[in-house]
This record gives structure tokens, C-alpha cells and sequence, in this order.
């Protein structure tokens, strides 16, 4: 596969990044990441996931746009009320760069619909608010032998760490209580802005295979104090949906 | 018998702006109540209306996760108890 004259130009900053380069521009072109929730995460991971040059993005909410949305989730604008958030969102982001294939899919993410939206896909970005739905993310993506960044936020909050299954430990043996929290959440739209750019440079090295991951490792950030701390997470042997790192 | 709590970065506030705080105990449960009898503030953190574990926490002893027996597991001095927080949102 070869870039254009245009893409060269378009991308030139980051092939200007050694580890990066030519190749990894090449390969980002050829990868298909799905993202899982297009909300406060979801916004900013596609639109960067987009201007980066990932050649092909599956959006999938079920959800619509609300005013209550607009402090974070800025791919979605005062006129799109109403609208699916996939369609708005694929809207904006065929505008930023045409060149990407957007496959927006309105549909809620269930064991049953994640088997086939996930055919094809090189990796997950977790952006759901809800823990459900990332209990069957992972569960999908361990099966199917996908990647995930597991993102989240809560305030001034956030959280990251990468899932490689058979690997790291993954999002069940990490949280094993499966509990949920309150909804609504607070939340200022850095928050998840923030971390949302952390995934963004986890998926670009993942993707063409450089730089050091954040697997087996969960990331804080406290934007209250300014504290980013980083733990080693530990493998579940007894995890019934990956056996500690097994399958 | 010393044990340290570790605590996750939402709960800073709480303790004058530490990230762990050295406790007597022979399970988490007691570390976790001698934690809560120097930080009052702590304790609807902590803990549900019945005594238990908010749902949103995972407590992690040396590394390891001490689910589902967290507040009976046994620790000894010089052990770590972690207190993770899980965001949700998203």
C-alpha cells in the first residue's frame, strides 16, 4: 500500500516521528478500530483516531443526542438534538478527513451484536459509561482475540489501561465485583478529553507496534491534585472469562 | 502490626492529601475501620449504609485482588492493602 502525494502532506507531522514514519502511516491505514461509545471518550478518540489517518472507524451507540451531552461529548453540536449520536458524529468526522471510512451503527452493544461488529476490527476503544456494557466488551474481545483500551472517567477522575488478551489481565480480573455506579456521574469535559488523548496514543502504538503500552498496567489521573499514578494489575487465575491470561 | 493502605487518588481529600496511610489490623476489614476512626470522612466512601463495601471498590492485597472475601482477608505486617475505585463513566 502507498500514500498519496496528499497524505504525505496531511500526515507529514507524525511521519516526521521516527518510530512512526512512513510504515506506521501505512499500517494505520490499513487497521479498522471500533469505538465503543461515542460519547465524552468517544468524541475526542474518534476525532483524533480520524485526523491520525486509522483507515477505517465503526461507531456504535444506540443512544441520541441531549443537551445535557454538550459540556463533553463534542462531536455533537446544538443542531444534532435528537439524532443518533453515531450518525452525528460520522457526520463531523467525514468532514475532518474524507479519507476515512466511517461506518456509523446505531444498534446497543449485547453479546449477540458485538460477534459480528467486531469481524474484521484490529481493536476496541472502551468508551462506555456504563459497566455492563464493558464486562461485554471484554468478554467479546477476549473470545475473539481483539485488543481493547479500557477507558474511564468520574469527575475529575480517569482511568486507562490496555487489554491484550492471553496477555494482561483482563477488565474482569481486574474488577471482579462487577459492580455499577450511580448514573448520572459528574464529569468536566477534560476530564474525559484527557483521558480519551491517552488511548488515542495507546491505539497508534498498538496499531504499528511501538512504544511501551500500558498493559497489565492501570493509569490514574487526578485532575483534582494533579496526580498521575500507574499500578502493576495482576492476572486473575480464577477469571471465568479469561483464565488469568489463558485464553 | 503495621499494614498500608494505599488509597486511590479520589479519596486524597479525605486524608490530608496522602496517598497511603499506615494502620494496625489483622484483616482488611479492621484496617479499613482503623482507617475510617482516624479519617471519619472516609467512612460513606467506604462503605454502604449495611456495613459492606461500596460496590464501585475493589480492594487489592499485595497485588492481588481479595475478591470475594475482602473485608475477612487476612493480612500481616508489613503487608499492602489498595483501594481501587473503578470510573465509570465515560
Amino acid at each position: 500500500m502507498q500514500l498519496s502525494e496528499e497524505e504525505l502532506v496531511r500526515y507529514n507531522r507524525q511521519i516526521l516521528f521516527s518510530s512512526f514514519g512512513e510504515k506506521g502511516q501505512k499500517r494505520l491505514k490499513q487497521t479498522h478500530v471500533l469505538i465503543a461509545g461515542v460519547g465524552g471518550l468517544g468524541s475526542p478518540v474518534a476525532i483524533y483516531l480520524a485526523c491520525a489517518g486509522v483507515g477505517k472507524l465503526t461507531l456504535v451507540d444506540s443512544d441520541s443526542v441531549e443537551l445535557s451531552n454538550f459540556n463533553r461529548q463534542i462531536l455533537h453540536w446544538e443542531d444534532d438534538i435528537g439524532e443518533k449520536k453515531v450518525f452525528s458524529a460520522a457526520r463531523k468526522l467525514k468532514k475532518l478527513n474524507s479519507t476515512v471510512e466511517i461506518n456509523p451503527v446505531a444498534v446497543k452493544i449485547t453479546p449477540e451484536s458485538l460477534e459480528g461488529l467486531l469481524e474484521g476490527v484490529d481493536l476496541v476503544t472502551d468508551c462506555m459509561d456504563n459497566m455492563e456494557t464493558r464486562f461485554i466488551l471484554n468478554e467479546g474481545c477476549i473470545r475473539k482475540d481483539v485488543p481493547l483500551i479500557h477507558g474511564g472517567i468520574h469527575g475529575l477522575i480517569g482511568e486507562i489501561t490496555t487489554i491484550i488478551p492471553g496477555k494482561t489481565p483482563c477488565f474482569e480480573c481486574i474488577f471482579p465485583r462487577g459492580a455499577e455506579r450511580q448514573k448520572p456521574f459528574p464529569v468536566f469535559g477534560a476530564t474525559p478529553a484527557l483521558i480519551a488523548s491517552l488511548q488515542v496514543m495507546e491505539a497508534i502504538k498498538l496499531l504499528t507496534g511501538f512504544g511501551q503500552l500500558l498493559a497489565g498496567k492501570m493509569l490514574y489521573v487526578n485532575g483534582e491534585d494533579m496526580e498521575f499514578v500507574t499500578i502493576t494489575l495482576q492476572k486473575n487465575e480464577a477469571c471465568k472469562i479469561c483464565g488469568g491470561g489463558k485464553r | 502490626m503495621s499494614v498500608r493502605v494505599v488509597l486511590h487518588p479520589m479519596f486524597y481529600g479525605h486524608v490530608n492529601g496522602k496517598d497511603s496511610i499506615e494502620v494496625e489490623g489483622k484483616s482488611v476489614g479492621e484496617c479499613l475501620a482503623a482507617l475510617v476512626a482516624r479519617f471519619p470522612t472516609l467512612k460513606g466512601e467506604l462503605f454502604r449504609n449495611d456495613g459492606k463495601l461500596k460496590e464501585y471498590l475493589e480492594i487489592y492485597v499485595n497485588g492481588k485482588s481479595a475478591y470475594p472475601e475482602e473485608l475477612t482477608c487476612t493480612v500481616t505486617d508489613g503487608d499492602e492493602v489498595r483501594i481501587i475505585v473503578f470510573a465509570a463513566g465515560g
